[in-house]
């Protein structure tokens, strides 16, 4: 079994919660259960309601078993023939696993390929070769004697580093034609740069050596593959620039966003024609700067952060032909943070790609960094969370993802229509539920493009549904919705949708990304009250802001104290100074207080993550994280502080390099309390105790 | 560990021992020790206690005070560049210690001070504690340092949370100034982690300010202040465990059962050689070497590399760390072409370099042979652990034609290169020896801005030219 801990840094201890987490994690069914997906009513064999729907009824999760010792911290997968899975290791091994799929019961066996190479985050098979991007270069490795081993490793292409620690470079991925597609990070100095040429670039290399910058605008490229039709996406991760991750069709000359990558612009190598200082650092959204600034690329397809995962991995097209469901053609796109992997359905709208992103499968057992296809149609995942943390109970692993052959009900596809949206459905629904309009609720929302890090969702609007219409066969459903908008995102849940048992949808939810709005005839609806106003989501409101004078004990606006409370006379009784590090981790693990002392709290966030702090009742930090996560769309200007009588005191949520004080008394009555970081997937891990002494 | 070199060559020892202590009846109240002992850049001995005395000693008996005895009486020894410096046990004291705290982010220690502090006081010590705040903030001391002799003082000042960033943006994230007497002793210019400075003082009491600010968001925010004088060891002068200094667990890498080509960032000579990689052998014999310019960096002994820094959380700075001690061998292209003899050797840093790195292969046994393209000529470099298991073999291979020149390597460089009788080469003020190859090309010394270098031309005529040679330390 290779459940391992989680490795944290500074020797820390492991968290109870934590390693009752580790306990609870040992049995794959246990783990499925651990998930939080919509578990509901759903059907067994015999045609009666049964125990709830889950993901892992229709596909399973399998471990492959990793030997003892072997550090397999998942940087790239590729298949071989004969049934042979080859993975390359950031500690700079290749691994060649034997029966990986397990035929006949037998374990699969493990043998090292190569080793030394300097983090590979990447790999690919060829003619008899495996190709690997490791720092410096992109390597070919072969074993010429036959002994199992690689004994040639030829330096294809070498490129400029500066020796900061984060210039990676991810891949190479094979393009039809045979071109070696590699994208190179950005360096950190407490933002993006691009410090030598072609970091923050996605490049083309051949064998001979020969190489073809092809776009720009990238910050932390990790993953990036080719759909059903031969274009390229690449995926992006929230921080400066990025509002939220995403996927980005890129073509030659494109400039997809962070500006760092055009300082190389100019070069005779360059197809992109952008100069740094073309780029407006306003915050408007990044689909109005792109109508002005030609040149600039949006997304297809955003991945709202916090809901549909905090850290965008790999791109993975659906070429099964049917071997793994119903979503043939479709992406599955990872995430490291959340340990997910999500679904996107693409459509090109007036020659530009667009889509939505859905939910379809929680509870890997580390960060998701790569995927691939298996030589019997199931997915291969590999796992990483080395110095980033992630939901999930180890730090690192390899499992496969296997379809059992029952298709779940959900939404297959969503397109946009000239007046709203038409979902297709993976089996009938109920005519009846599906046709009323308050089934459906969609609300529109955009991101800031600025070089701050990240950003809340703004301008959001909910947009009436004015009528559907239920296709005769119960597969499709026809919403007219009011005032979409172009280049905005649109939440859609389907709540009110049932099949004809009764059972509502195996996810519920979806974000369509509506870069065009199509052509063509609009649906001729039965008469219907006058239009109403376009209505703003109570979430427009300005985002909450902590009172100049302390509230009465027990009050919201108590639960989050900036200014020293004047009663103090300019002194805390203790001051604790409380920071953030790698991994998802506080620097304090434990805090003692005096009951009912006077406390001031900083917290300085020094990681390259946005974080809070919530100081919550004792074992609560699971319920509040949870209901954190719950908050949706209201969660960024909320600061994921969930509206819960657990909550006690808390900060806002801080970019990196930001830090805040709060004040408060600490509770009169002696215990454990605790500590957590509510930002999306980091309750699990991001917690300490607040002891409260006599 | 055996960090020792071969006979006939210069090593180091660099000894820290206190004698044994005894009460005033002349009982022995504390055994001798060697504190600290580094052999050849490696530390081998820490806190040795000593339970009497050791053979050849001055006398039979332990005391207070003796001669130091310098033994050896296996064979020809040579001892030169004997120095000591003899501590009283006194240090530095400070008092009355008054301080301003500052809040915001500074760009240099004027701003960082000129406005008012937002609180002050007296201070216990020097720490960051005062200042209220972990980042962005400024502190001023001012107080009295008892000087407990005159002669001339080195002051150390660390700001802890300068890291490598500043030599990626350029911009300091701090700085600091000393001041002793109205006289500046020193000023930290952030880019650094460590600043230090020197100052006559005399014996008594003199004023002294530290000033220092922080304008950037990280984990640490400690300073440190080291002194040492004339008898004085060196000690700190800030307060003791404030700052907890974070201790990693040590990942390592052995190459027990097979060769290890390590690919990584290599320090050497002050620079990170961001293509390079470290070969470690069975033997117990290791390599750098920078793959973009051919050049053999280092060799050392025992362990192979410690990848903490590469593998714990996500390493900050790449670095494989050798674990021996190391006799460094190059800092520059050990291949070049030269159209004239008499051309000095190229600077690559300067003009850039035309090597093109190919890769390597493995033998049957996982030693690699690197290869190159350079200017019209392949190249393949081979070192491994010569047959006596302690030295390293060099063999490069040239085939082809070279563009405007001829192709010469630089087998070594240092201080001095001197013939022996035997035909072998002694470098770099015995440093380490270089012994060639029987029918190896016929060597040639030249001079060099800070010494002498031993070039060998590799002449091709349509054939292979081989060269090679045994590097001994």
């Amino acid at each position: 079994m290779n459940n391992r801990p989680i490795s944290l840094n500074h020797g820390m201890h492991v968290r109870e919660s934590h390693l009752i987490a580790r306990i609870l994690a040992c049995s794959l069914l246990v783990v499925a259960a651990l998930s939080v997906p919509a578990t509901v009513a759903g059907q067994d064999a015999a045609g009666g309601t049964a125990s709830p729907a889950a993901e892992s009824d229709y596909y399973r999760l399998v471990t492959i078993p990793i030997p003892e010792g072997v550090v397999l911290e998942v940087g790239g997968i590729a298949p071989m023939p004969g049934g042979k899975l080859a993975v390359s290791t950031r500690r700079g091994e290749v691994w060649v696993i034997h029966n990986a799929y397990a035929e006949g019961g037998a374990r699969p066996h493990f043998t090292r390929f190569a080793h030394g190479l300097h983090e590979p985050l990447g790999l690919a098979f060829r003619d008899g070769a495996l190709y690997v991007a490791q720092r410096g270069e992109v390597t070919r490795l072969r074993d010429t004697n036959g002994n199992g081993r690689a004994d040639r490793y030829e330096t294809l292409y070498g490129w400029p580093l500066s020796g900061n620690y984060h210039e990676y470079a991810f891949g190479p991925v094979f393009a039809p034609d045979g071109e070696m597609i590699v994208t190179l990070n950005l360096a950190w100095v407490g933002r993006g740069a691009s410090l030598v040429p072609w970091r923050g670039w996605t490049v083309g290399l051949r064998e001979d050596g020969a190489m073809r910058p092809i776009a720009t605008g990238m910050r932390s490229p990790a993953g990036f593959g080719f759909n059903a039709d031969g274009d390229l996406f690449y995926s992006e991760n929230q921080g400066d620039w990025v509002g939220s991750g995403s996927i980005t069709h890129v073509e030659q000359g494109d400039f997809v966003g962070h500006p760092e990558g055009l300082r190389w612009s100019s070069d005779p190598l360059s197809p992109v024609s952008l100069r740094l200082e073309d780029v407006p650092d306003t915050g408007e959204p990044k689909d109005a700067v792109a109508r002005r600034v030609p040149g600039l690329k949006t997304p297809a397809v955003w991945l709202p952060h916090g809901i549909m995962g905090i850290s965008t991995a790999d791109i993975l097209a659906d070429t099964t032909g049917g071997a793994f469901g119903p979503f043939t053609g479709q992406l599955f796109v990872g995430d490291q943070g959340h340990s997910k992997i999500f679904r996107v359905f693409l459509e090109k709208v007036n020659g530009v790609y667009q889509g939505a992103a859905f939910p379809f499968r929680e509870g890997f057992i580390s960060g998701v960094l790569r995927q691939v296809w298996g030589t019997d149609g199931s997915m291969v995942v590999g796992m990483t969370n080395r110095g980033w943390g992630s939901t999930g109970t180890a730090s690192f692993g390899l499992q496969r993802l296997v379809w059992t052959g029952r298709v779940p009900f959900e939404a297959e596809r969503i397109e946009a229509r000239p007046d709203g949206f038409e979902i297709t459905f993976t089996q009938p629904v109920d005519r009846a539920a599906a046709g009323r309009a308050d089934a459906y609720q969609v609300t529109g929302f955009t991101y800031r493009y600025h070089s701050e890090y990240g950003s809340p969702p703004i301008n959001q609007e909910t947009h009436p549904v004015r009528g559907v219409v239920v296709s005769e066969d119960g597969l499709r459903a026809r919403l007219v919705v009011d005032g979409l908008r172009e280049g905005y995102i649109h939440e859609i849940k389907m709540e009110g949708v049932r099949s004809p048992d009764g059972a509502p949808m195996l996810h519920d939810f979806a974000y369509y990304t509506l870069n065009r709005v199509p052509e063509g005839a609009r649906l001729t609806l039965a008469p219907e009250p006058p239009e109403p106003a376009p209505v703003r989501a109570p979430a427009a409101r300005a985002a909450p802001v902590a009172p100049a004078t302390p509230a009465a004990p027990g009050t919201p606006a108590a639960r989050w104290q900036t200014r020293m409370p004047a009663a103090w006379n300019g002194r805390a009784d203790v001051t604790i100074p409380m920071g953030t590090a790698p991994g998802l981790q506080f620097t304090l693990p434990r805090v003692d207080v005096k009951a009912g002392s006077r406390v001031q709290l900083v917290l300085n966030n020094t990681d390259d993550m946005m974080h809070n702090l919530v100081v919550v009742r004792p074992g609560t930090a699971d319920a509040v994280g949870q209901a954190a996560l719950a908050m949706g769309l209201q969660g960024p200007e909320r600061h994921y502080v969930p509206d819960s009588p657990n909550v006690l005191h808390h900060t806002r949520v801080l970019q990196p390099g930001e830090s805040e004080s709060i004040y408060f008394t600490a509770p009169t009555q002696p215990g454990d309390y605790q500590y957590v970081c509510t930002y999306p997937g980091h309750y699990i891990l991001m917690r300490g105790i607040l002891r409260v002494t006599p | 560990m055996n960090a020792s070199r071969a006979p006939g060559l210069w090593q180091t020892f660099h000894i820290r021992f206190r004698a044994p202590r005894f009460d005033a009846a002349g009982r022995k109240v504390a055994n001798a020790r060697f504190v600290h002992v580094v052999h050849n850049g490696v530390v081998i001995h820490e806190n040795v206690e000593l339970g009497g005395p050791t053979q050849s000693a001055a006398f039979a008996d332990e005391r207070p005070q003796g001669p130091l005895m310098l033994q050896g009486d296996h064979g020809p020894v040579a001892f030169r560049n004997i120095r000591y410096k003899r501590y009283t046990g006194e240090q530095l004291g400070l008092s009355n210690l008054q301080y301003r705290a500052y809040k915001g982010a500074f760009q240099n220690l004027a701003a960082a001070t000129s406005g008012p502090p937002v609180h002050e006081g007296a201070a216990e010590g020097i720490s960051s504690l005062p200042a209220g705040a972990t980042d962005r903030f400024a502190l001023e001391f001012d107080g009295v340092v008892s000087v407990p002799a005159t002669g001339r003082y080195l002051f150390d000042m660390g700001l802890d949370w300068i890291d490598n960033d500043p030599h990626f943006t350029g911009r300091a994230v701090g700085g600091g100034r000393l001041t002793i007497g109205g006289r500046e002793v020193l000023v930290h210019g952030g880019m650094d982690a460590s600043a230090v400075g020197e100052i006559q003082l005399e014996a008594g009491d003199h004023p002294v300010t530290l000033v220092y600010y922080k304008n950037r968001s990280s984990n640490r925010s400690g300073v440190s202040l080291i002194a040492e004088g004339p008898g004085v060891e060196r000690h700190p002068l800030h307060a003791a465990g404030v700052t907890p200094v974070a201790v990693k667990e040590l990942i390592a890498v052995d190459p027990a059962r097979e060769p290890v080509v390590l690919r990584s960032f290599v320090e050497h000579n002050g620079s990170s050689h961001v293509q390079a990689a470290s070969i470690g052998d069975p033997a117990g014999v290791h390599y750098a070497y920078d793959l973009g310019q051919g050049a053999l960096l280092y060799g050392w002994r025992g362990p192979f590399v410690e990848t903490t820094d590469m593998w714990h959380s996500r390493g900050d700075r790449q670095l494989a760390l050798p674990r021996g001690s190391l006799v460094p061998l190059s800092a520059s292209p050990d291949l070049a072409v030269l159209a004239e003899a008499n051309l000095p050797w190229p600077d690559y840093a300067a003009v850039g370099r035309p090597y093109r790195f190919r890769g390597y292969r493995l033998d049957d046994v996982g030693r690699p042979t690197f290869a190159y393209q350079l200017g019209g000529v392949e190249i393949e470099d081979r070192i491994r652990p010569a047959e006596n298991g302690t030295s390293l073999h060099r063999e490069i291979r040239a085939r082809g034609t070279p563009n405007g020149g001829t192709l010469y390597a630089r087998v070594a460089a240092g201080s001095d290169i001197v013939r022996e009788r035997d035909g072998s080469y002694t470098v770099g003020d015995r440093s380490f020896y270089v012994a060639f190859d029987r029918g190896s090309p016929r060597p040639v010394v030249r001079p060099t801005a800070g010494g002498q270098e031993l070039l060998v031309p590799l002449r091709l005529g349509g054939d292979e030219a081989v060269l090679g040679f045994t590097i001994v330390w």
